[in-house]
C-alpha cells in the first residue's frame, strides 16, 4: 500500500468497508502494533481484523520478532555495586516469593532437661544464649552476602575485560593506523593529553589518555564525538590514580568523518550530553 | 532455602527459576549478577537517569522474585520476559513522573547507544548489537521515530504531538522504518548463517 507522508487515511477509519480494504489497513498498522505504538482505537482495529487477514497474523509474528530483539540492542551497563544490596536488603523481609508452598512444620521433640536446655530454666541465661546466636547468625549472613556480591562483581569486571582484550586484540590486527592528539582544554590538568588512534574509514579506534584528573568512583570520563555540530557518546572510561585510561571507540560513522571530539568527567552511566568542561579536546 | 552448593556460575536461567519459585534467594542473586546490566541499562535507556533506572532494576528483580510463576517457558525466553518487564516498568515510571525529555535530547541519547561499549556474553545480544547498527542504515527520522516509539512508549497520536508532525507522517515514517529495520535484519542473519 503505497502512501506518502501526510496524506495516510485514519487506520481506525477504512475508507471502503471491503474485507480486503480492512486487511490492508490492519496489515500497515502491524509494525506500529507490534511495537506498541498504536493508539488505543488503532489497537482494537487490529485486534479485530487479524483474525480474517491471515498476512496480517503472519507479518505479526516477524514483527513481534523484532521488537523482541530491539529489548537487547540498548547497551549493558554495569548496575552500581550496591545495588545489589539494596535487592538483598529489599528481599529479607519477604523470606519466600507469595504462593511458595510451605514446606511442613515438624514437630520437634521435647528435649530431655539437662545440658544446654537448662539454659531455659534461668530466664536470662536463656535470651542471653538466644540474643548471642541471633547475633552470630546475623554477622555470618552479613559476611557470606558481601562475600557473594564481591564474588559476583569480579566475575563481571573479568568478563568485561576479557572482551577488551579480544576486541583489542583484533582491532590492533587490523593494520595501518593514523594517529590524532586531543590536547589538554579548560577542565583538564597542563599534562592531560589523549592519542586516537585510528583508521580514518573504520568504527573502531582505541584511545589513550594520559594526565588525567583522577575522578571519584561515582564518576566517569565520557568521550564525544561531534559531526556537523551533532555530538554523540563515544564511551565511557575511567582512569587509574596515575591517570592514565584506555577506550575502545566503537563509533556508528568512520572516526575520520568527526570534525571534534573531546572528554568530559560525567556522572557513572554517563550523561546524553556533556555537564562539565573537556578536560582535553581536538578540532580535525 | 536450598544451601548455595546447588548453584554455580553456569547454572541455566531455567533451572535458577525453579529455585526462586521456591523461595531461594540464592538464586535470585545469581540471576542478578548474569543479567543486572542488561536490565540497567535499558532503563537508563529509558529514564536517562541513574537513579531512576537503579530503582526500576531493583523493581525488576523484585517483581521477577514476587511473580516467577509468570514466566511460562513455553512461551518464551526467560530474558526477553525480564527485559519486557523492564520495558514496561520503565516506561510506567517514565510516564507516572511525566518526565519527557527534550526530543533532540532524546535523539542525541539514541545516537550515543551506538558508540557504547559494553559486554558481549550472549549470541541473542551480539545478534542484537547487530540490530543496533542496523538502526544507522535507517534515515535518520525514521530511526528517530522507531527508537522513540520503543523506548520510550510512545504512540501515534503522542509522536505526533511531540514531534509537531502530521498524524499521517508519523505513521508513514514509523512504518516504513520497520520495515526497512526488518528486511535489513533478516538479511543479516541470513548472511551470518550462511557464514
Amino acid at each position: 500500500m503505497a502512501m506518502t507522508p501526510g496524506t495516510e487515511p485514519s487506520a481506525a477509519q477504512p475508507n471502503q468497508n471491503t474485507p480486503e480494504n480492512l486487511c490492508a489497513e490492519v496489515l500497515a498498522l502491524i509494525p506500529a502494533y507490534a511495537l506498541g505504538a498504536t493508539d488505543p482505537e488503532e489497537t482494537r482495529l487490529v485486534q479485530m481484523g487479524l483474525a480474517g487477514c491471515p498476512d496480517a497474523a503472519a507479518a505479526l509474528a516477524d514483527y513481534t520478532a523484532l521488537a523482541e530483539q530491539m529489548h537487547f540492542a540498548a547497551p549493558r551497563v554495569a548496575a552500581p555495586e550496591h545495588l545489589a544490596q539494596r535487592l538483598q536488603a529489599a528481599l529479607s523481609p519477604q523470606s519466600a516469593p507469595p504462593g511458595t508452598p510451605h514446606t511442613a512444620k515438624t514437630v520437634e521433640k521435647q528435649p530431655k532437661r539437662g545440658g544446654l536446655s537448662q539454659l531455659w530454666t534461668f530466664p536470662s541465661l536463656g535470651f542471653a544464649a538466644a540474643a548471642l546466636a541471633l547475633l552470630l547468625l546475623i554477622t555470618s549472613n552479613l559476611y557470606w552476602s558481601n562475600r557473594y556480591n564481591d564474588l559476583a562483581a569480579q566475575q563481571s569486571l573479568l568478563q568485561r575485560q576479557l572482551q577488551q582484550q579480544t576486541t583489542l586484540v583484533t582491532f590492533l590486527r587490523a593494520g595501518q593506523m593514523e594517529r590524532r592528539e586531543l590536547a589538554s582544554a579548560s577542565g583538564g590538568l597542563p599534562e592531560s593529553r589523549a592519542i586516537l588512534m585510528y583508521q580514518p574509514t573504520a568504527q573502531q579506534a582505541l584511545l589513550f589518555a594520559e594526565g588525567l584528573p583522577p575522578l571519584s568512583p561515582d564518576q566517569v570520563y565520557q568521550l564525544w564525538l561531534v559531526k556537523d555540530d551533532n555530538r554523540i557518546s563515544g564511551g565511557l572510561f575511567q582512569v587509574d590514580a596515575n591517570g592514565y585510561g584506555l577506550l575502545l571507540i566503537d563509533a556508528p560513522l568512520g572516526l575520520g568523518s568527526y570534525d571534534r571530539m573531546g572528554v568530559t568527567p560525567e556522572p557513572a552511566g554517563g550523561s546524553p550530553g556533556p555537564t562539565a568542561p573537556a578536560v582535553v579536546r581536538a578540532s580535525f | 532455602m536450598p544451601s548455595d552448593s546447588h548453584l554455580h556460575p553456569d547454572t541455566p536461567d531455567g533451572e535458577l527459576m525453579q529455585y526462586i519459585r521456591q523461595g531461594d534467594q540464592s538464586a535470585l542473586m545469581v540471576f542478578y549478577a548474569r543479567h543486572s546490566s542488561a536490565v540497567y541499562g535499558l532503563a537508563l535507556r529509558v529514564l536517562h537517569d541513574a537513579g531512576l533506572a537503579e530503582e526500576v532494576t531493583q523493581d525488576t528483580f523484585l517483581k521477577v522474585w514476587n511473580q516467577a510463576d509468570r514466566w511460562d517457558s513455553a512461551k518464551g525466553k526467560l530474558t526477553s520476559w525480564l527485559l519486557t518487564v523492564t520495558r514496561h516498568t520503565a516506561i510506567d515510571r517514565y510516564r507516572k513522573l511525566q518526565r519527557r525529555p527534550a526530543v533532540s535530547d532524546l535523539w542525541e541519547e539514541a545516537e550515543s547507544t551506538l558508540g557504547q561499549m559494553a559486554l558481549v556474553d550472549t549470541p541473542q545480544w551480539t545478534d542484537s548489537q547487530l540490530l543496533a547498527r542496523l538502526f544507522a542504515q535507517l534515515p535518520p527520522e525514521q530511526a528517530h521515530l522507531v527508537q522513540l516509539a520503543f523506548y520510550q512508549g510512545m504512540s501515534h497520536s503522542e509522536l505526533a504531538e511531540s514531534l509537531h508532525l502530521p498524524l499521517g507522517t508519523v505513521k508513514t515514517r514509523l512504518r516504513l522504518g520497520l520495515q526497512k529495520l526488518k528486511v535489513l535484519w533478516q538479511e543479516a542473519v541470513d548472511e551470518m548463517g550462511e557464514g
